[in-house]
């Protein structure tokens, strides 16, 4: 009498013998591929499909003995702990994905592109002052300039008039560049300004058209903060000559002029 | 022709290993290819199952990978693949099976049949 189902009686009797289970399925599934794939041959020859079954089923030997020796190259102690490790790793690369997420969705804008550091109290200190002045013009700088390694622009400038007529520029200055090597320049030392009348100002100089006094006309700044790609300085220009429209600031690393940024002192709003 | 299972199991791992240098196949068709190139010796002398012991072995030992994938009949099946290790495996199998039957064949060849009577003892005197 044919077993009714005899490819299911013998992978179960070969499975039991495996003591670690979460193999089972697999060799269960292996061993019934190579049961179908012996049928098929032994009918394209000719047997019927009862006889052709229990014949693959008799030729794949004593389930008891393949189940033992599959038992010792699936043991449960290699087999959980392999299983440990991996479900560990994956824990670990999803737990280091997620705070990677986590760290460079907070700080990557900031690192790529932070936003200008409006807070920082020297920007506020100016805008602060002139507001109390009531002197104050905000201006729109729109110009960029480029060197090999950077991009100079001018995202905030304003104007303030003091009560003695004096004019002061400050703008805040940002320094692009891709090579984070390159972070913190020595931008701030490397400007000189020059107004459209010819006054030249520099950083512990004086004009020498004009012969105003070397502490009150400067040209001059600190960097303010800098991060991998972009670095920013608040700058000024003090001793303004009252008649000049423009201010040509020029970046002049080691004497070598490399590229300017002209801006306009007037058309702006007063803040 | 039925040969003696012991002189056979001896050389399972390594007629395994060549069949898999071939190119990468699954269980039966190991099988199958093992019948037909031993005119039916493999099949009848050592049972179908052995294979899978066989082929679990060499992959915990790194001799062999295997991988899911569809076969010409259109059903997925396990396949196997001979890794570099097992490469190296198979060469060092071969060297030892080729030096052990050409030892097996000058013992062999060296006794004569009026030799081996010699040895079977007395009766022939």
């Amino acid at each position: 009498m044919h077993d009714s189902n005899p490819f299911e009686t013998f992978c179960a009797a070969v499975c039991a013998q495996v003591r670690f289970r979460p193999d089972r399925a697999a060799i269960q599934a292996e061993l019934l591929d190579h049961l179908q794939d012996h049928v098929g041959a032994l009918k394209e020859r000719g047997l019927p499909v009862l006889d052709a079954r229990a014949e693959a089923v008799a030729a794949m030997g004593d389930p008891v003995e393949l189940g033992k020796s599959l038992d010792q190259l699936h043991s449960p102690l290699a087999g959980w702990l392999l299983a440990v490790l991996k479900w560990t790793s994956q824990l670990a690369a999803a737990a280091a994905i997620y705070f990677l997420i986590l760290f460079l969705g907070r700080d990557l804008p900031d690192l790529l592109d932070p936003a200008y550091p409006i807070t920082s109290r020297g920007v506020l200190y100016y805008q602060r002052g002139m507001e109390e002045t009531e002197n104050t013009v905000l201006l729109q700088p729109t110009a960029t300039a480029r060197t090999e390694d950077y991009t100079l622009s001018i995202p905030y400038a304003v104007l303030n008039t003091w009560e003695d007529g004096q004019r002061t520029l400050s703008y805040l200055l940002k320094v692009t560049h891709w090579n984070p090597w390159y972070r913190d320049p020595e931008i701030d030392a490397w400007i000189s300004a020059q107004d459209d009348l010819g006054n030249v100002y520099v950083d512990g100089g004086s004009s020498a058209e004009s012969g105003r006094l070397a502490d009150t006309c400067r040209s001059w700044g600190n960097p303010l903060t800098d991060y991998p790609f972009i670095s920013y300085y608040d700058m000024q220009v003090t001793g303004l000559d009252p008649g000049a429209a423009q201010v040509i600031l020029t970046l002049q690393p080691f004497g070598v002029r490399e590229c300017t940024l002209t801006l306009s002192l007037e058309g702006g709003e007063p803040s | 022709m039925k040969a003696d299972k012991n002189l056979l199991s001896g050389s399972t791992t390594l007629l395994v290993l060549s069949l898999l240098a071939a190119g990468d196949k699954y269980g039966y068709e190991m099988i199958a290819e093992l019948d037909a190139r031993s005119d039916h010796t493999f099949t009848l002398t050592l049972k179908e199952g052995t294979l899978y012991p066989i082929l679990h072995g060499l992959e915990k030992d790194g001799a062999v990978n295997s991988y899911t994938r569809e076969a010409s009949t259109g059903r997925t099946r396990k396949y196997y693949h001979i890794t570099r290790k097992g490469l190296r495996r198979l060469e060092e199998q071969k060297r030892e099976w080729t030096a052990f039957s050409q030892k097996v064949n000058a013992i062999l060849s060296a006794l004569s049949p009026a030799e081996g009577e010699a040895l079977s003892g007395p009766a022939s005197s």
